[in-house]
C-alpha cells in the first residue's frame, strides 16, 4: 500500500513541478514583447503570445486563434514569402527577414522574422516556429532618414552645379569684361602716340604734358584691369592641392628676380625643403607676390638681404615668412595693408596695392593666416601659414 | 571714295580706332600698298566676289592679303573666311586673322578653315604697332602671293 | 614700357627645320634662328625623316602626334622626296593637317608657287641670294611665325 502511495507522491510532484515549470516559460512567453509562434508546415497559427497578437491588429490570442490566421495571408508582397519559404526549405532557419505586411486592422507593417522548421521524428516538417519583431517604426525611420539624405544630396549637387555655372559665368564676364576695358586703352595710348609724334610742333610743353598724362592714365587703367583680374581668379580659381616644395618654388622666383635686374646686390637666404599641402599654381602666386615685393622694397639699399624661413607652429601647421631689410612700413598699417588697393608708399615703388590682397586671399583659401610687421627703415617681415598635410 | 582696283591688302575691321592705328602703323613702318578697308563680312564678300557696290571691280586683280577680324557685324570672319576658301578664285589667297579674340576654339576653327596666320592683336598700342608692322613686312614684302600681280 | 609680365611665364617654341644637306644656306637659316630666340628646334635631314617626325612613324613611332612645331620650315628643293610631297602628306592627315608650314625655296618658279598653295602651304618664300638680305629675312620669318604668329598647337 505504501508502494501505491510513494508513487503517488512521486507523480503529485512532478506534476507539480512541471505545472511550476510550464508556469515559469508561460510567464516568458506570455510577457514577452516579440511575438512568439508556432504554425504548421502551411502557415495556420497554432500558438501565438499575446505581443504576436497585438502587433498583427487582434485584440486577445484568442481573437486571432478564432480567425484560425494564416501568417501566409498577412503578406502583401508574394516574393517575399516565396522567399522565406525557399530560405526554409535550403536551410531550415531564418534569419532577421524582414518582410511587408498587413495586419488584420488592415494597418501596414514591417516585421523582422526568426524562426525555424520543426521536425518530427520521421524527419517530416511538423511545424514552423520562430519570434517577430515589429519594426514598422524602426523602418519608417530608415526610409525617412535615406530620402533625407536623397534630398539633401540632391540639393548639395544642384547648388554644387549651379555655383559652378555661376564661376564659370563670373569668369567668364570678368574675362570679357577686362578684354573689352582694354580695347579703349589701345585707342587712348595710341592716339596719344600719334598726336606727340605729329603734333609735336603744334603742342607746347603744357599741351605735351596733358598728353603724356592721358597716355600714362591709360597704362594705369591697363594695370588695374589686370589686378582686378588677378584677384577674381584667385578666389575663383578651383583649388588643387597636392605636396608643393615652396623652397623651390621661392628659389626659382628669386633666380627670376635677379635675372630681370642683375645690376643689383640682393643676397636671398632661402631655407630648403619648406613643404606643404597647396595648390601649386596659387602658392606660386603668394611666393612671387611676396618675393617681389621685398625685392622691391630693398631696392633703395645698396646691399639687400630676403629671407624665406619657416618655423613649426603647432600640429599639422607650418608657419612661414619673407623677411627683408628694405625700407619696412609703419606698424600702424600692418592690417590695412592686406586690403586691395591699399597702399603706403604711393609715387616712389610701382604697384597698384593687390598683390598683398592677394596673398592673403589665397592663404585664407588654404585655411591659413597672414600678417605682418615691420618698422619704418627697419625692413618687414610677411608671416603665412599653411597645412603640413 | 577710294577706287577698288590695284589694293594690295584689303582690311576688315569694325572697329574705326583699329583702322586708324592699323594705317597708321603701316605708315610708320614705311608700307605704302595700297589699303582698302571694308567695315563688315558682307562687305568683304560683296569686294571679293565683285557684288553690289563692287560688282564692276577688276577681277583678275587680288589683295596680296586678306586682314580679317572675327568679330564682325553682319557675316562673322570664320563665315567669310569659309566663304573665301569655298570659291575656286578666292581660295589661295593669304588671309590672316588679326582679332581681340583669345579663345583657343576661334583658333582652332580658323586653321581648320585654312587660314594662313592667326595673330591676336596686342592690348598694348607698342606692341600693336609692332605687330602690324611685322605682319605687313612679312606678307607685303617677304612672302610670295600665289597670284602674279603687275609686278 | 608697358607692364612686366607676369614671372611665371615661359615661352615653348618650336621649330622642324627640313634641311637638305647640299643647302648650307638652310645652315645659316639655322644657326641664325638659334641665336636670335632661345628656341627648341629639331632637325629633319630629308623628307622621309621630316615625314616619320611630324607622323610619329619610323624612328619617331614613340613621339606623341599633338605634340607638334609650332612652324615647319620646308625646302622646296629635298632629294629624294621633294618638298611639295612632304607637304602633301603633312597635309593629308587630319592630325597634323593646320601645322603652319613654310615653304623655302630659291627658285621663283610659277608652277612650284601655286602648286604649293594649292597644297595648302601657309606661306611661300623664296631665299634672297644676297645674304645680307638673306639675315633679314630669316629673322622676319622667325619674328613672325614664333612670336607674332599663333599657331594651333596645344602647346602655344
Amino acid at each position: 500500500m505504501s508502494g501505491q502511495s510513494a508513487e503517488l507522491d512521486d507523480l503529485r510532484e512532478q506534476l507539480r513541478e512541471a505545472r511550476a515549470s510550464e508556469a515559469k516559460y508561460r510567464s516568458i512567453v506570455e510577457n514577452a514583447t516579440e511575438g512568439i509562434f508556432q504554425t504548421n508546415p502551411q502557415g495556420s497559427v497554432l500558438v501565438s503570445n499575446p505581443a504576436l497578437a497585438r502587433m498583427l491588429g487582434f485584440t486577445s490570442v484568442e481573437e486571432l486563434l478564432a480567425s484560425e490566421l494564416n501568417l501566409g495571408a498577412l503578406y502583401t508582397d508574394v516574393e517575399q514569402r516565396l522567399e522565406l519559404q525557399r530560405r526554409l526549405a535550403e536551410s531550415g532557419t531564418i534569419s532577421n527577414l524582414e518582410l511587408q505586411a498587413r495586419g488584420a486592422d488592415g494597418r501596414h507593417l514591417w516585421i523582422s522574422l526568426n524562426c525555424h522548421a520543426v521536425m518530427d521524428e520521421s524527419g517530416g516538417l511538423y511545424g514552423i516556429e520562430g519570434t517577430a519583431v515589429d519594426m514598422t517604426a524602426r523602418k519608417q525611420a530608415q526610409d525617412a532618414l535615406a530620402a533625407l539624405n536623397a534630398e539633401l544630396e540632391q540639393r548639395i549637387r544642384d547648388r554644387t552645379a549651379e555655383l559652378e555655372r555661376r564661376n564659370a559665368d563670373l569668369k567668364a564676364f570678368t574675362y570679357s569684361v577686362s578684354h573689352d576695358l582694354r580695347a579703349p586703352l589701345r585707342a587712348m595710348a595710341g592716339f596719344s602716340e600719334i598726336l606727340l609724334d605729329e603734333y609735336n610742333v603744334q603742342l607746347d610743353e603744357k599741351g605735351r604734358r596733358y598728353v603724356e598724362r592721358v597716355k600714362a592714365a591709360s597704362v594705369r587703367m591697363g594695370q588695374l584691369i589686370d589686378d582686378v583680374l588677378q584677384l577674381s581668379r584667385v578666389s575663383g580659381v578651383e583649388m588643387r592641392t597636392q605636396t608643393v616644395d615652396l623652397s623651390g618654388i621661392a628659389r626659382g622666383v628669386a633666380a627670376e628676380l635677379t635675372a630681370l635686374d642683375p645690376a643689383r646686390r640682393v643676397d636671398f637666404e632661402i631655407q630648403d625643403g619648406i613643404v606643404a599641402q597647396a595648390d601649386r599654381q596659387l602658392i606660386a602666386t603668394v611666393l612671387e607676390n611676396l618675393l617681389g615685393n621685398a625685392w622691391k622694397f630693398t631696392a633703395p639699399h645698396k646691399h639687400g638681404r630676403i629671407d624665406f624661413v619657416s618655423k613649426p607652429s603647432g600640429p599639422g601647421v607650418l608657419e612661414c615668412y619673407v623677411r627683408d631689410d628694405g625700407v619696412g612700413f609703419d606698424p600702424t598699417y600692418k592690417d590695412t595693408l592686406f586690403q586691395p588697393f591699399r597702399r603706403l608708399h604711393s609715387s616712389e615703388f610701382a604697384g597698384t596695392g593687390v598683390g598683398l590682397a592677394s596673398v592673403r586671399r589665397i592663404v585664407e583659401r588654404h585655411g591659413g593666416r597672414t600678417w605682418a610687421e615691420g618698422e619704418v627703415g627697419k625692413g618687414a617681415t610677411f608671416h603665412f601659414t599653411l597645412a603640413l598635410r | 571714295m577710294d577706287s577698288a582696283d590695284g589694293v594690295e591688302i584689303l582690311l576688315v575691321e569694325d572697329s574705326p580706332d583699329d583702322v586708324e592705328l592699323t594705317l597708321h602703323a603701316f605708315k610708320d613702318a614705311k608700307i605704302t600698298n595700297r589699303v582698302h578697308i571694308v567695315r563688315d563680312g558682307a562687305e568683304a564678300l560683296d569686294f571679293l566676289f565683285a557684288r553690289g557696290p563692287y560688282a564692276n571691280r577688276d577681277t583678275t586683280d587680288w589683295p596680296k592679303v586678306i586682314l580679317l577680324d572675327l568679330k564682325l557685324p553682319r557675316v562673322d570672319g570664320l563665315e567669310v573666311l569659309r566663304q573665301i576658301r569655298a570659291d575656286h578664285r578666292t581660295k589661295l589667297l593669304p588671309v590672316v586673322i588679326l582679332t581681340s579674340s583669345r579663345e583657343e576654339r576661334d583658333i582652332v576653327e580658323g586653321y581648320r578653315l585654312g587660314v594662313n596666320s592667326f595673330i591676336q592683336k596686342p592690348v598694348d598700342f607698342e606692341q600693336f604697332a609692332a605687330a602690324i608692322r611685322t605682319l605687313g613686312l612679312y606678307w607685303l614684302v617677304l612672302n610670295r602671293p600665289p597670284q602674279r600681280a603687275a609686278a | 614700357m608697358s607692364r612686366r609680365p607676369p614671372l611665371s611665364i615661359q615661352m615653348q617654341v618650336d621649330i622642324l627645320l627640313v634641311e637638305d644637306d647640299a643647302e648650307d644656306n638652310t645652315l645659316t637659316l639655322f644657326a641664325l634662328l638659334k641665336h636670335q630666340l632661345t628656341n627648341k628646334f629639331h632637325v629633319a635631314r630629308n623628307g622621309q625623316e621630316a615625314l616619320d617626325y611630324v607622323l610619329c612613324t619610323g624612328q619617331y613611332a614613340n613621339r606623341n602626334i599633338t605634340e607638334q612645331p609650332h612652324l615647319i620650315l620646308l625646302d622646296l628643293n629635298l632629294q629624294p622626296m621633294g618638298g611639295l610631297e612632304v607637304l602633301r602628306r603633312i597635309r593629308a592627315d587630319p592630325r597634323t593637317r593646320t601645322i603652319p608650314i613654310v615653304m623655302l625655296t630659291a627658285s621663283d618658279e610659277e608652277n612650284d608657287l601655286l602648286e604649293s598653295y594649292r597644297l595648302g602651304v601657309n606661306s611661300y618664300i623664296v631665299k634672297p641670294v644676297d645674304f645680307k638680305q638673306f639675315k633679314e629675312a630669316a629673322r622676319l620669318v622667325a619674328e613672325y611665325w614664333l612670336l607674332l604668329n599663333r599657331s594651333p598647337s596645344r602647346a602655344a
